[in-house]
């Protein structure tokens, strides 16, 4: 009864959100006109019939699909790792895939051998970013399977924070102009643009991602207790960390290789969503951070487009501003949040 | 549940490292067996082996008769229950929860409960006075209350075989002395084999059908009684230290 209510009172934020991201940027679209566009017919003001499908509806799928399958890898990454401060982005899983793309759109510049054969598509730019942050968690759960301490695994990914913004530094002191831009402009994060095959692939992602996570809840539950306990309770262990890797390598690539480095929504979403709805079963709390986590990447990018105004802030400076404050919020409160 | 010459430890970079000697025991349905050695000597890497979360050095474990090398983890859940000694309590779950996921093994994918899995869970926590507060999160419980929510997870596995790592570690005398009696009467009334290891070798000599003597040579197994004949405690600890009195069965300072 209690987990009806959270839920149905997260569709009701989650609609709120979608229509207010629809409605607000340059030109205001009321919430009247969205409802008609979407289910009574094209609007007679032309325009904002153009504004809402060739711009606004794509880039809100966006944020909706880049904030749930943020929040999922930050679930699935907090129970792999049994840690609660895990997350894409802390982990270092963005930096990699970050690595992976700047080797693609700075490559040839710098005149790396070979580089000028490989296209710099969008195809090649998720294999890139996918390939970066799948090398980076295999290091990172190298890393945890020898250190069980939370610093530790939090300062190593750090450190390989640290060594990709090395490297990456490097790339963009040889690299020429055109490509600095190309890379600058990506690493700011942005959701607008995403269109056709590539807002469908994107679904199709997040939505294969999700569909793969929910018969790992059985596993994510037991581990709770322990990995000795899971194991007695007759849990994979294997296949859950095999599968947990595999989809938060898929789901962090693909996201950050289109729509940039996006912070602490994977981190923030999941202790939001165990708080809010006091639970830990993850049955319930995979739909709910996917729900939570397109809120808030909805409502971020909100705020970077602010009403009136034509220029946009970049959304990844949004996310950290009100991720990072949670994160210190959820540190105070240490000892009830983290689950 | 049968070990043969079962040997114990773990593969490091720098070699095998043996948990005391080859151990050959038979453990019958019923019985409450102890397992007492001192620190180190390898009583939780033992039941870790037993639980196969572990795989054993050498030698030869069979279950009904059959070997259980091979065997998924879901076949395991199905025949031993582990609660290890440090258990974890996570914030929010309630007490409830966590008991029912002793039924995991027997739920299918999404782990959806039957309503005679209710009624297990039900039953167990009635059974072992947890029912007050089975919607209360587990982590507000005292610590004895705690090992009793994860002994009921365990039992609620419904496992001809159930292992304890010791579990009377952060209880009171009463509590302790309580949860022997039920461990006892469980073993007996539903005709179990449980296992447990402990620091506690008066209360084992007293209530344990069997008890394992863990050493680094060589381990002793028995009823209490032959192995206090067998003067299997004198030798346990420095006799400079800790003397052992076979008429009394107890051990006091020299």
């Amino acid at each position: 009864m209690k987990t009806s209510l959270s839920f149905s009172l997260l569709f009701l934020l989650l609609g709120a959100a979608t229509v207010l991201n629809i409605g607000l940027g340059s030109v205001w679209i009321p919430p009247q006109e969205v409802f008609q566009s979407l289910f009574q017919g094209p609007l007679v003001d032309q325009s904002h019939e153009y504004i809402l499908w060739s711009y606004r509806a794509p880039k809100t799928a966006t944020a909706m699909a880049v904030g749930g399958g943020l929040a999922l890898c930050g679930l699935l990454m907090q129970s792999l790792f049994r840690n609660p401060l895990s997350g894409p982005y802390v982990l270092g899983l963005s930096s990699g895939a970050s690595l992976g793309v700047s080797l693609l759109i700075l490559g040839s510049s710098i005149g790396l051998p070979g580089w000028a054969m490989v296209e710099n598509t969008g195809i090649g730019r998720v294999a890139a970013a996918a390939l970066g942050a799948m090398g980076v968690l295999a290091l990172v759960v190298a890393t945890a399977s020898r250190v069980k301490d939370t610093m530790a695994l939090l300062l190593v990914g750090l450190m390989i924070g640290s060594i990709t913004s090395a490297v990456v530094s490097i790339f963009t002191f040889l690299s020429d102009e055109q490509s600095l831009k190309q890379y600058a402009i990506w690493t700011m994060g942005q959701l607008g643009g995403i269109q056709g095959p590539w807002l469908y692939g994107l679904w199709i992602l997040v939505v294969l991602g999700v569909l793969l996570s929910f018969p790992l809840a059985k596993s994510m539950n037991a581990v709770l207790l322990g990995e000795s306990t899971a194991l007695s309770l007759g849990i994979d262990l294997k296949t859950y960390q095999w599968m947990v890797i595999a989809i938060t390598g898929a789901l962090t690539g693909g996201i950050t290789a289109l729509v940039g480095p996006i912070a602490f929504v994977g981190l923030a979403v999941p202790h939001l969503c165990r708080i809010g709805l006091q639970t830990s079963d993850h049955r319930v709390l995979i739909p709910a951070v996917l729900i939570g986590g397109a809120i808030m990447m909805l409502l971020c990018d909100t705020v970077a487009q602010w009403p009136g105004s034509a220029s946009r802030l970049p959304i990844n400076a949004v996310t950290s501003l009100v991720g990072a404050p949670i994160l210190i919020w959820l540190i105070w409160r240490r000892k009830k949040a983290f689950v | 549940m049968e070990l043969n010459n079962l040997q114990i430890g773990y593969c490091q970079e720098k070699g095998t490292n043996y948990l005391s000697g080859p151990i050959n025991m038979r453990f019958q349905p019923g019985q409450l067996i102890g397992i007492v050695g001192v620190n180190g000597v390898g009583k939780s890497t033992l039941l870790r082996t037993l639980s196969g979360i572990q795989p054993p050095l050498a030698g030869e474990l069979t279950i009904n008769g059959a070997q259980v090398a091979g065997w998924k983890a879901k076949k395991w859940a199905h025949q031993v229950a582990l609660v290890t000694a440090k258990h974890e309590t996570p914030p929010v779950m309630t007490v409830w929860e966590i008991a029912s996921m002793g039924r995991y093994p027997h739920l299918n994918w999404w782990g959806t409960m039957t309503k005679t899995d209710q009624e297990i869970v039900q039953r167990v926590l009635e059974e072992l006075g947890l029912s007050p507060w089975a919607n209360q999160a587990a982590e507000l419980r005292s610590d004895g209350q705690k090992q009793l929510i994860h002994l009921a997870r365990a039992i609620i596995q419904e496992t001809p075989h159930l292992l304890l790592d010791e579990p009377t570690t952060h209880l009171d005398v009463h509590h302790s002395f309580q949860l022997w009696k039920w461990l006892k009467s469980i073993a007996v009334e539903q005709n179990k084999t449980i296992v447990l290891t402990t620091h506690d070798i008066e209360k084992a000599l007293d209530l344990c059908d069997q008890i394992l003597v863990m050493q680094p040579e060589k381990s002793s197994w028995g009823t209490p009684e032959e192995l206090v004949e067998r003067g299997v405690f004198n030798q346990l600890f420095d006799p400079n230290l800790v003397s052992f009195n076979q008429q009394t069965r107890q051990f006091k300072m020299p």
